[in-house]
């Protein structure tokens, strides 16, 4: 409700009562207003050290998030909401340190005073009279899971004031004839339990809502605002929120850009950001649009929102402003139909200038001299033709003189201008002469006229030149946008992108820019060098930020105020935003020129992830031509190696097959032969594992039998096995399996080989198959030496050899690599009986397909 | 004219043609060379000869080709050269009307067992005129459609029986899974393999001593199969 009615005692009192039960609970930052029980309180709670800012001398403590963040206790004690935080901090407002920490998974309690409610603001300066700096919007405050109201009666916290419990004693006189007067408080009070109740009332209904339980369909309204670039807007907008509270209904602001809206101040400009940032920070919806005539837009847009209420301002103007531009307000009431129209009265500062005084045309002294000249020069010529003219074609000599200077000074030039050109008119040709007397009343009626069309003219004179001056403005930064996409198109690296980037923000806006690539873990790096930045450094921490939360910070925004440059992230597809830094001057402000930046960094971003997926292509391009030539070079080096391997083999078996060979001859043959099989068993080895691992191999998938696969390969490795005996134990009703046949065979093949080459001719191999769940499982066992202990991984991985030297142990990895390929694994283990033991998982998820028997 | 059998050899790789012309000559067979598809071609249409031993990986026309270009105009047996991992472009040239194939490195033993069934079918059909047909163990009669193994009458579904009927008809040779499931089955099916599989598992089941270990119904892996008549 407001200060000294113990919130900060009430959440400490609270906090303890959860750290005796157990509960993780550090203080962030308590203040303790010197007041002794709350003092007391507060040092029974473990505190986490605040962070000191040194700021024109004084140190200020503050909330340190980071310090929070790696404490990270269950409950954060941080009073004071709504305060501000000292220039240098990483955010400008506590509230926005408490965000952080809320969405890094840290419950906070915390304190605030209704007059620092943002919607609420308003109505507790009409009440106190006492303006408000620290607000917390409402949003904020609706993500709360719980708020607990402390009352306390006005009587009571006025006389512990005067008990000198809330402020020091020398204050409490000022504080009891301001902020608390008893009708102050009571006003305040009413307003903080009405705020509560209605979130309370909220609460409920969502409750209701999530329980299923049914309401009444009421269409629900909408509540639709429509601002202008002026002081008035941010104060329409919380009205608008006060009213869509009220009604419960969502609320919609709109900004309509129209020719007006674009002449307009910087200064008005910024209301009207701060506007719609407030309007966000409220939960409205924003609508921007651009048309001619706003009143039509403002139609349009209700209708499309299903907004059954609007609302607009009504800034006081007078009469004939409204007489010759006429009135939104007037026009908006005669065409709204069946839309309920509210009107918020304003104040007359509070509507936009209208016409806007083109820039650059300080009045000086200088320039008024000039006008009165031109005017001096009109006389002049008068006076050289007074004896020919009439009187009234006079005054079209001063109308040229007064549109002259319209045309090319200022506001307060041409008023000067269109006084004293009727002033000199009447003094050196409406008789009597060299008087401003007047001999004739119709005269007056003469001067009045003159007047106004002087004013009008130059009026409206100025507004053409301002528009001309807009429409030049935004022809030369269409151009500059143009030529701008033109230099990004011809750009192939990110590091060009960047120069471009900044070449064109310095010629445009005169302000240093750089990219930076963040990188996981690391800090960004600029992708472009810029002498500001080797002077200035790398602001890592804000760049990390903007990249992190992809929003924007740095100078001239709410987070990270202090910093040098203001920093926009790019929304590019990419993992971790790359983010534009621009440097500002001191002198220069980044609000009129944020349009253009956020232009451009649109352009950029599109063309950053342009030139990414194109170097990925690129890369893709060079791969695929490296795999094609690999391929090319296996199939020839298989080519030539299997020629001259057959013809080897070929007459080697045919030698030993000749009669009448010495044995020595026969015995020479058979090692000829021999040997020739092993090479091409390695040739194929090779080949087989290469084309395996380079990922260009394609399934071919096919219902097989493994029964016929193990057949195969039994047929294969005949003449290795010998002599050893197989026992096979494959049931015959096992389902068909989805394989690639040949490579299926060739697994069974390395397997038995690998028996073959490391037991005994004595030793027997089994081969078991069994069906589980989605799994076929299949165990190739031996009586053989078994694996040497420890080797039972390693056995897969390429040249491996067992107990044996022969052979190179590509086989296993063969086998692995098919195993994988088809979504199964291979393991291999030694049995309690001795032997070694390969088993093959292969997934059968799919249903084998009915065959057609008959 | 000599009156020995004339084996032509297509291949661009002359330790191959040296070492088939080496293994094969003798006092009945004659080994011609040719090194390129044009050439062979050529020498099939002037030479007439008894089996031709055809190489897929020929420079200048692809194997596969030319037995489509040869079968326009001869029906001569052609054996295929290939290598493994080419299954299929095996099966393509078994399929356009290539009669057999051995995978290189192939041993000479195995080129003269299919060289000599292709002889032997070219000559006069004497086996179908005969109403029994002996392989190992088995015996079918065409006439009664009765199947024996061990002399105890097995009993076959008429699938089963049509597919061993084909597979003995062509004793020695090589048929691919789309050939069988033409025959057996109609052209409707050509692309279920696993029909051929699962009915030759059942057919092994019966008729094979050992079904996983096949003496008779010989897998061609990743080609078809083949049933081997003599040891």
């Amino acid at each position: 409700m407001a200060a000294g009615v113990g919130k900060t005692y009430a959440m400490l009192s609270d906090a303890f009562g959860e750290l005796q039960r157990g509960t993780n609970v550090a203080a962030g930052y308590i203040e303790p207003h010197g007041r002794p029980e709350t003092e007391a309180l507060a040092q029974r709670i473990p505190l986490i050290p605040t962070r000191t800012i040194e700021y024109r001398g004084i140190s200020l403590s503050e909330l340190d998030p980071d310090a929070c963040l790696a404490k990270r206790p269950a409950i954060l004690l941080v009073d004071e909401l709504a305060h501000s935080n000292a220039p240098g901090s990483r955010h400008l407002k506590r509230f926005q340190d408490i965000e952080e920490l809320l969405s890094q998974g840290i419950s906070v309690w915390t304190t605030v005073n209704v007059q620092h409610i943002e919607s609420l603001k308003d109505i507790v300066i009409q009440i106190t009279g006492v303006d408000i700096q620290e607000t917390v919007p409402d949003a904020f405050l609706s993500r709360a899971d719980e708020i607990e109201l402390i009352d306390i009666s006005p009587d009571e916290l006025i006389r512990r004031l005067e008990m000198g419990k809330v402020y020091a004693p020398e204050k409490v006189d000022v504080a009891l004839r301001n902020f608390f007067q008893k009708g102050n408080l009571v006003a305040l009070r009413e307003i903080v339990l009405r705020h509560t109740a209605d979130t309370v009332d909220a609460q409920l209904r969502s409750l209701r809502t999530t329980e299923g339980v049914k309401e009444v369909w009421a269409i629900s309204p909408r509540v639709l605002v429509s601002v202008a670039p002026n002081r008035f807007a941010p104060r329409l907008v919380r009205a608008a929120a006060r009213l869509a509270r009220n009604l419960n209904a969502p609320f919609v602001v709109l900004s309509v850009d129209t020719p007006r809206t674009r002449t307009a101040s910087e200064q008005d400009r910024a209301y009207m950001k701060r506007s719609l940032d407030l309007a966000e920070s409220l939960g409205a919806e924003v609508v921007q649009t651009s048309g001619h005539d706003i009143v039509s837009e403002i139609i349009r847009v209700a209708r499309e929102t299903n907004s059954t209420i609007v609302m607009v301002g009504k800034p006081r103007r007078s009469w004939w402003f409204h007489f010759i531009y006429g009135s939104v307000v007037d026009d908006l009431i005669r065409r709204s139909g069946d839309l309920d129209v509210y009107f918020i009265q304003g104040t007359r500062d509070e509507g936009t200038v209208l016409p806007v005084i083109p820039r650059g045309s300080q009045a000086s002294t200088r320039t008024v001299l000039e006008s009165l000249a031109w005017v001096g020069l009109a006389t002049l010529v008068c006076f050289g033709v007074y004896s020919f003219f009439s009187l009234s074609n006079l005054i079209m000599i001063y109308l040229l003189a007064v549109t002259w200077v319209a045309s090319r000074y200022g506001k307060v030039e041409a008023t000067v201008a269109s006084v004293t050109s009727v002033l000199a008119f009447d003094f050196c040709f409406v008789p009597p002469h060299w008087t401003f007397a007047v001999s004739d009343v119709q005269y007056l009626v003469t001067f009045g006229v003159m007047l106004v069309v002087a004013l009008l003219i130059s009026t409206l004179t100025l507004r053409l030149r301002a528009q001309v001056q807009t429409t030049a403005e935004r022809e030369r930064r269409t151009t500059m946008f143009l030529h701008y996409s033109k230099l990004l198109a011809s750009c192939r690296s990110l590091e060009e992108a960047a120069d471009v980037t900044r070449e064109t923000l310095l010629k445009t806006i005169n302000m240093e820019s750089a990219v930076f690539w963040p990188k996981e873990d690391q800090s960004p790096v600029p992708l472009n060098r810029s002498p500001l930045l080797e002077s200035v450094g790398v602001e890592e921490g804000v760049v990390k930020w903007v990249a992190d939360r992809k929003a924007p910070a740095g100078k001239g925004t709410d987070t990270l105020p202090g910093s040098k440059g203001f920093y926009l992230p790019l929304g590019t597809e990419l993992n971790q935003a790359p983010v534009l830094g621009v440097f500002p001057g001191a002198d220069s402000s980044i609000s009129s020129v944020y349009d253009l930046i956020e232009g451009l960094s649109h352009l950029l971003s599109i063309a950053l992830d342009r030139i990414v997926l194109e170097n990925e292509a690129l890369e893709a391009q060079v791969r695929a031509q490296r795999e094609e030539l690999r391929n090319i070079l296996l199939s020839s080096v298989s080519h030539d190696l299997r020629t001259p391997l057959t013809a080897i083999s070929g007459a080697a078996s045919m030698l030993i097959a000749e009669p009448g060979l010495s044995a020595r001859a026969q015995q020479l043959a058979q090692t000829i032969a021999e040997s020739s099989g092993r090479l091409t068993l390695i040739v194929r080895n090779v080949l087989d594992l290469s084309r395996l691992e380079s990922g260009s191999l394609a399934l071919n998938r096919e219902w097989h039998s493994l029964e016929e696969i193990i057949g195969i390969a039994l047929e294969r490795t005949e003449s290795s096995l010998g002599s050893r005996k197989i026992i096979l134990h494959i049931p015959q009703h096992l389902p068909l399996i989805l394989v690639d046949g040949l490579l299926l065979e060739q697994l069974f093949v390395n397997l038995l080989e690998n028996i073959s080459r490391h037991t005994q001719e004595t030793a027997t191999a089994t081969i078991q198959a069994q069906h589980l769940e989605n799994q076929v499982i299949v165990q190739v066992s031996d009586t053989g030496p078994g694996l040497e202990p420890g080797t039972e991984s390693q056995v897969f991985d390429k040249l491996v050899r067992g107990h044996s030297s022969q052979g190179f142990g590509l086989g296993l990895a063969i086998c692995k690599a098919i195993a994988l390929a088809h979504g199964g694994s291979i393991a291999a283990s030694n049995q309690a009986q001795g032997g070694a033991c390969f088993t093959l998982r292969l997934p059968a998820k799919d249903t084998p397909p009915e065959v057609d028997h008959e | 004219m000599s009156s020995k059998i004339k084996i032509l050899v297509i291949d661009d790789e002359a330790p191959i043609r040296k070492l088939i012309k080496t293994s094969l000559d003798n006092e009945q067979l004659e080994v011609i060379e040719r090194d390129s598809g044009r050439e062979g071609l050529r020498a099939i249409a002037t030479e007439n000869p008894a089996v031709v031993i055809l190489d897929l990986g020929l420079p200048d026309i692809d194997g596969v080709k030319c037995i489509e270009e040869l079968r326009g105009w001869s029906q001569v047996p052609v054996i295929v050269l290939s290598a493994r991992g080419e299954e299929a472009s095996k099966i393509r040239a078994l399929d356009v009307g290539a009669n057999d194939y051995v995978t290189k490195p192939f041993s000479m033993s195995e080129l003269h067992a299919r060289i000599r069934v292709l002889l032997r079918s070219a000559q006069p059909r004497t086996t179908s005129t005969l109403p029994t047909f002996d392989a190992k163990s088995v015996r079918i009669n065409f006439e009664t459609r009765e199947v024996w193994k061990n002399s105890v009458l097995v009993h076959l579904t008429p699938l089963e029986y049509q597919l061993l009927t084909l597979l003995a008809q062509n004793s020695g040779r090589v048929l691919t899974h789309k050939f069988i499931l033409s025959q057996v089955w109609g052209e409707a099916y050509s692309r279920q393999n696993h029909y051929v599989r699962v009915l030759m598992k059942s057919l092994r089941h019966k008729l094979e001593d050992d079904p996983a270990r096949p003496k008779i119904l010989i897998t061609e892996s990743g080609v078809g199969y083949r049933l081997r008549g003599e040891s």
